[in-house]
């Protein structure tokens, strides 16, 4: 019933300042790497400056740990480490799992929220 | 015209004074019905029996529900048999506890230890501009009665901690995470699942929401998705981030819409998914999380958390949402609202820089005083700012010092910490208005708003 619920997601962020963060491959990006359309949450969204943006040459084949250094290096969320959590295409990302990636994936960056 | 002035104020003065014995009397009435439910209670005779029949008024208050084929007469004693515990009851809790009493759960327990401060009445709906003042619970349950006045409520005006929140929790079904502050949402968590508790818990910030089920059918708990709590600095209250009413409006409203279904024994209970709501794009994101997580510390296969701990330890940070004063400087830097006021408004000395963020400054500020936010106070125009009004002064004050304030005095220590080394040449001294603006008000000017 909950997934009944579930929308598109929001139109590319239009009122963004500058365009959305793009953030360029690292090394070992090589044939099979892709671009991810990340979405940031909450006090990822403060610490980044932004809701949206884009992390390039990604490995296909990947993991958790890889894809949380790259997210956390590119979008500068170095202070909050190990205190959020990563959803691919909703799908909450296990810490340890081998991840497979697709180009156009939304990668969702979330800290929990505790205002109330 | 003062004659009519005149006699508003005494009629209002009247009724205030009546508020007041209604409140009283209204408490007398809460715990001598508190009394007998215990007491019946005890002597086993307020039971309540799924196969009792709808009283005349419950049939036409709830009809609109009951004729819903998946609720029925059935659905609605399930209803009236829940116990639920609403912990906080401010933006979330009010609008869950709201709908709550609406549907017909039969108990519901308030727990806050707050009083009504003005600035909550644009999102915690239940309370009114009379009860400023007033305990959160007292003013809850007041409004709740008014819905629906056969509703048991119980007021638990305290702080939860980790003494006594087993005994509270273990009086109810089911509870809802309507707090404000990262180590209660730990400490509920941790009760909910040493007492078998489903946790439906939101939280709201500015123009987002969280909402999910905690501890329920195998469901993960608050541990499994986030095993450490955030570093203090990067967590960011309603006080300090601002929150628009209507956000914890909906969150507290899904958390209720949880709850029923809990109680109904529905599927499609938000266990083991976290809803994200985003008030700016009116977006719903469902994020499937994972299961529960087998080497979780508190319900995982082998806990190592068996009881309760200190969770502000835990945490690194209050049980509250307030922020505490800091004090990270020297005696001589710190400026009573009496100095500042005879030294820069009266002898018209030194320089007075507001560090608060544009838009707080735009809402009120001090006469005269330059707005410089802390996060670009160490930027080079900012200090060159600072350095060409100082000179100027100076030309005619053999005096300058530099004021600082902010709201509530800690950010201007942290910008007084680093003017301190910018202005090193200047020879000047930099001091912060120790209290900021809030003892601005207590102590100067009452017509300051305090926020």
């Amino acid at each position: 019933m909950p997934d009944a619920v579930e929308l598109p997601p929001p139109q590319q962020q239009q009122q963004e300042e500058g365009g959305r963060l793009v953030a360029e491959a690292g090394e070992g990006a090589g044939a099979g790497a892709v671009s991810l359309r990340v979405l940031l949450f909450a006090g990822a969204r403060e610490l980044a400056g932004t809701a949206e943006g884009v992390l390039t040459g990604v490995p296909a084949r990947t993991d958790a740990a890889h894809l949380l250094g790259r997210v956390t290096e590119a979008f500068s969320l170095g202070a909050m480490a190990g205190s959020f959590i990563l959803a691919l295409n909703h799908d909450y990302v296990m810490p340890g799992d081998r991840v497979r990636v697709r180009d156009g994936d939304e990668l969702a960056v979330i800290p929990p929220l505790s205002g109330g | 015209m003062s004659v009519g002035n005149d006699s508003i104020a005494s009629l209002e003065k009247e009724i205030d004074e009546l508020r007041k014995i209604l409140r009283k009397k209204e408490k007398e009435l809460s715990l001598l019905k508190e009394c007998h439910v215990n007491k019946e209670k005890c002597l086993g005779i307020n039971k309540l029996k799924l196969d009792d029949k709808l009283s005349k008024d419950d049939i036409e208050r709830f009809s609109r529900q009951i004729i819903i084929p998946t609720i029925g007469v059935k659905g609605q004693q399930l209803l009236k048999a829940a116990s639920v515990l609403i912990v906080g009851a401010g933006g979330l809790g009010c609008p869950a506890a709201q709908y709550l009493t609406g549907t017909g759960i039969g108990h519901i327990g308030l727990v806050d230890y707050d009083a009504v401060d003005r600035s909550n009445l644009h999102r915690q709906l239940l309370h009114t501009q009379e009860n400023i003042g007033v305990s959160k619970v007292a003013s809850a349950a007041g409004a709740l009665k008014q819905l629906n006045s056969s509703i048991r409520i119980s007021e638990h005006n305290i702080q939860l901690d980790s003494s006594n929140a087993i005994e509270i929790v273990q009086q109810y079904d089911i509870v809802i995470d309507a707090t404000d502050n990262v180590a209660t949402r730990y400490l509920l968590n941790d009760v909910c699942v040493i007492s078998g508790k489903p946790l439906v818990s939101g939280s709201a910030l500015r123009l987002e929401g969280q909402l999910t089920v905690y501890n329920f059918n195998q469901g993960p708990c608050y541990r499994c998705i986030f095993p450490s709590p955030p570093p203090p600095e990067t967590v960011t209250n309603c006080g300090d981030g601002g929150v628009l009413g209507a956000v914890p409006g909906v969150i507290g409203v899904l958390q209720a819409l949880e709850v029923i279904k809990i109680v109904l024994g529905w599927d499609g209970v938000l266990s083991g998914k976290l809803l994200l709501f985003s008030g700016e794009q009116s977006t719903f994101r469902n994020i499937r999380l994972r299961v529960k997580n087998p080497s979780c510390v508190i319900c995982g296969d082998h806990p190592l958390i068996t009881k309760l701990i200190d969770y502000e330890q835990f945490c690194g940070a209050k049980a509250s949402d307030k922020d505490n004063a800091i004090n990270i400087l020297r005696e001589e830097q710190r400026v009573s609202p009496e100095i500042l006021h005879s030294s820069f408004m009266c002898n018209d000395e030194g320089i007075l820089i507001d560090v608060r963020d544009t838009v707080e400054f735009k809402m009120c500020s001090l006469p005269n005083s330059i707005n410089i936010p802390l996060k670009s106070i160490d930027e080079t125009s900012s200090i060159q700012k600072i350095k060409e009004i100082v000179e100027c002064k100076k030309k005619t004050h053999q005096n300058c010092p530099v004021y600082v304030l902010c709201r509530r005095g800690n950010d201007s220590q942290r910008a007084v910490l680093k003017l301190e080394k910018s202005l090193q040449e200047e020879n000047v001294a930099v001091c912060d208005l120790k209290g900021g603006l809030h003892a601005w008000a207590r102590a100067i000017d009452s017509s300051f708003p305090i926020y």
